[in-house]
């Protein structure tokens, strides 16, 4: 590195500093508000692009599809994930163990995880949706359709038809 | 809230994550209408070959149809069980109409304007913009009238998890009264010019929207042609005929000429593609009786350095189509499939009708019946493509809209179905889609 851009990068790091330490205000549908670490709310790629484009991050942003039980969750996650950065194989595995009993809770209520899936889809934090529709997903596995049905409370609209074909698609697949 | 409530695209996230345990699936297909289209149109099939080792369709550009740049797509319609493909491109974030024309396609990925797309796992990448060339500076400046580019796209996830780009400019060559002084400067410009720059890009190594390198060949190019990978698309040339020219991945380029036997005075319909024995051309001459010629590429030494064109098919195709027979009535197993990102549904996508109908790897000969007619073959007979694992020729008709098949190795004649391209005498580009599952390009 050239000597003259010493000054420059310390100047790129008080300002990083001062970034990372920014608090960012969320506020859910019903007008309560949420004060996070800047940090914690990139987790939210499409929060993240809104500041990155400038956006008004001092008058926060509101989230118009979030409630505020559900961003409570959601920022919990985001806290966990975004304001430490796990180093060592401990570290690791406590992250590791927070998501487990994140989504173990999650999953004893399904209307809540399909509310924080659908949050972690509009907001876009990639490992919260990962892990949420693995969970859903996890939950079909080994079912019958009618099982499916039952659990995830869908109407059964397939006419005769219909079932004859899936039966025929399913021999040829 | 009940999960019926999940929108679908929460819905497919979830279902793409049963992709491995492909009991699962076919449960979640019997679960509800909903659930059904979107694991039929939206998630993966339950063994796909993740090579591009099937053919789901065609993609063609429409050059001359003034509603549309996007790329129509030409298949079997109904839900195909093993190759299902999504066609439409309502995934690409906002990109308009103009910026979605085809360009190329290679082993599954499709090059448009400014994006690389895999259809089949709906995964896309945005290409940065590259600088144009121009002939500025050279001793071709007082020559060149216009000039342009054509862009063509390698990849072959056999050999590397890399594709390539290349941006080759077109020149347009005034034809004063110096032509022959012309044509000895412009040929003393050889091609591939050095240094041949493209540049690599790594499968999921690029972001949406991130800027990296583009390969550009600088220098002046009279031809056109390239493909790669041993595959091969084409245009023609402005000097000496037309151009083939072979890129192999190892970043070597050779230069191979079109077939010696081809009378570019008709201005035949010009076709390059990967057929089950290799590399092949095709060409249509309508001054010749529709005459069909196929040569194949064939390697005279081994390693490639030396190649030469075996013609391996040469017929009339109004003689063949003056003995075909078929019905106008019956199914018409292919149809041009929705590609817009509206919501505005291909009456004949929904369309009860879900016969599997043409299957590419049925060989019995067809038993011609009393309702049947003659075909009457009139117009323009364009080349859609080559069937990449088969002896057989796509052919279109654009005067009566009519899509066939030809099976090279006996002749035989198959009814595919109707497409409309718009007021054109032919068809812009067009590439066997062959779906590839593998890989993240986002």
């Amino acid at each position: 590195m050239a000597s003259g851009s010493g000054a420059a990068a310390a100047a790129a790091d008080a300002e990083e500093k001062e970034s990372g330490s920014r608090m960012i205000t969320l506020t859910s549908n019903e007008g309560k508000a949420f004060v996070v670490t800047e940090a914690s709310a990139r987790q939210s790629a499409t929060i993240r692009s809104m500041v990155d484009d400038g956006g008004c991050v001092d008058k926060g942003f509101p989230l118009p599809n979030v409630d505020s039980k559900t961003l409570a969750r959601v920022i919990q996650y985001s806290d966990e994930h975004g304001n430490k950065e796990p180093h060592t194989v401990d570290e690791r595995a406590a992250l590791a163990k927070f998501d487990r009993d994140f989504i173990a809770e999650l999953d004893a209520d399904k209307a809540f995880l399909y509310d924080v899936t659908m949050a972690a889809n509009y907001l876009h934090i990639q490992g919260l949706l990962a892990l949420t529709t693995q969970c859903v997903a996890d939950t079909i596995k080994g079912k019958t359709p009618e099982e499916i049905r039952t659990a995830f409370g869908i109407e059964y609209d397939l006419t005769a038809q219909d079932e004859k074909e899936i039966k025929e698609e399913d021999t040829h697949a | 809230m009940a999960a019926e409530l999940l929108p679908d695209d929460v819905l497919e996230f979830i279902l793409r994550r049963l992709a491995l345990s492909p009991r699962s699936l076919a449960a979640c297909r019997g679960v509800c209408k909903a659930w059904r289209a979107i694991i039929d149109t939206r998630c993966p099939p339950p063994h796909p070959d993740l090579l591009p080792l099937s053919l789901a369709g065609i993609f063609f550009a429409n050059f001359y149809c003034p509603i549309e740049d996007l790329p129509g797509f030409f298949a079997r319609r109904g839900r195909h069980h093993r190759a299902r493909i999504f066609p439409k491109l309502n995934y690409l974030d906002d990109a308009p109409i103009s910026k979605l024309e085809a360009h190329d396609h290679c082993n599954g990925l499709l090059l448009l304007d400014e994006y690389i797309v895999n259809p089949a796992t709906r995964r896309w990448v945005r290409l940065p913009l590259t600088p144009e060339w121009s002939p500025a500076g050279s001793d071709l400046e007082a020559m060149v009238t216009d000039s342009s580019r054509e862009e063509y796209l390698v990849f072959d996830p056999t050999v590397s998890p890399h594709y390539e780009v290349f941006s080759i400019p077109e020149l347009v060559f005034c034809r004063g009264d110096d032509k022959d002084n012309t044509e000895s400067v412009v040929r003393q410009h050889e091609w591939p010019p050095s240094p041949c720059k493209s540049i690599r890009r790594r499968k999921g190594g690029g972001r949406k929207g991130h800027s990296s390198g583009k390969g550009r060949l600088p220098g002046p190019l009279l031809m056109c042609t390239t493909h790669l990978g041993w595959q091969v698309t084409t245009s023609t040339a402005s000097i000496g005929g037309v151009h083939f020219i072979i890129t192999l991945l190892d970043d070597k380029y050779q230069v191979i000429k079109s077939p010696s036997d081809i009378n570019l005075n008709n201005h035949p319909y010009i076709y390059l593609g990967r057929s089950k024995k290799g590399v092949c051309c095709a060409s249509i001459d309508h001054k010749q009786h529709q005459r069909l010629q196929v040569w194949l590429l064939h390697e005279v030494l081994h390693g490639g350095d030396q190649m030469e064109w075996v013609l391996i098919h040469d017929v009339s195709l109004e003689q063949i189509m003056a003995d075909f027979r078929w019905n106008p009535e019956a199914v018409k197993p292919w149809i041009k499939h929705n590609t817009y990102r509206g919501d505005n549904k291909n009456n004949e996508e929904i369309s009860e009708d879900e016969s599997p109908g043409w299957d590419s790897e049925d060989d019995s000969i067809i038993v011609y019946t009393e309702d049947m007619v003659r075909w009457d073959m009139n117009g323009y007979t364009c080349i859609l493509g080559l069937h990449p694992f088969r002896e057989i020729i796509f052919l279109f008709n654009s005067y009566q809209d009519r899509v066939w098949a030809y099976h090279l190795y006996n002749s035989k004649v198959e009814f595919l179905g109707m497409l409309w391209v718009g007021f054109s005498e032919e068809i812009g580009r067009s590439f066997s889609y062959t779906p590839c599952w593998i890989g993240d390009l986002s």
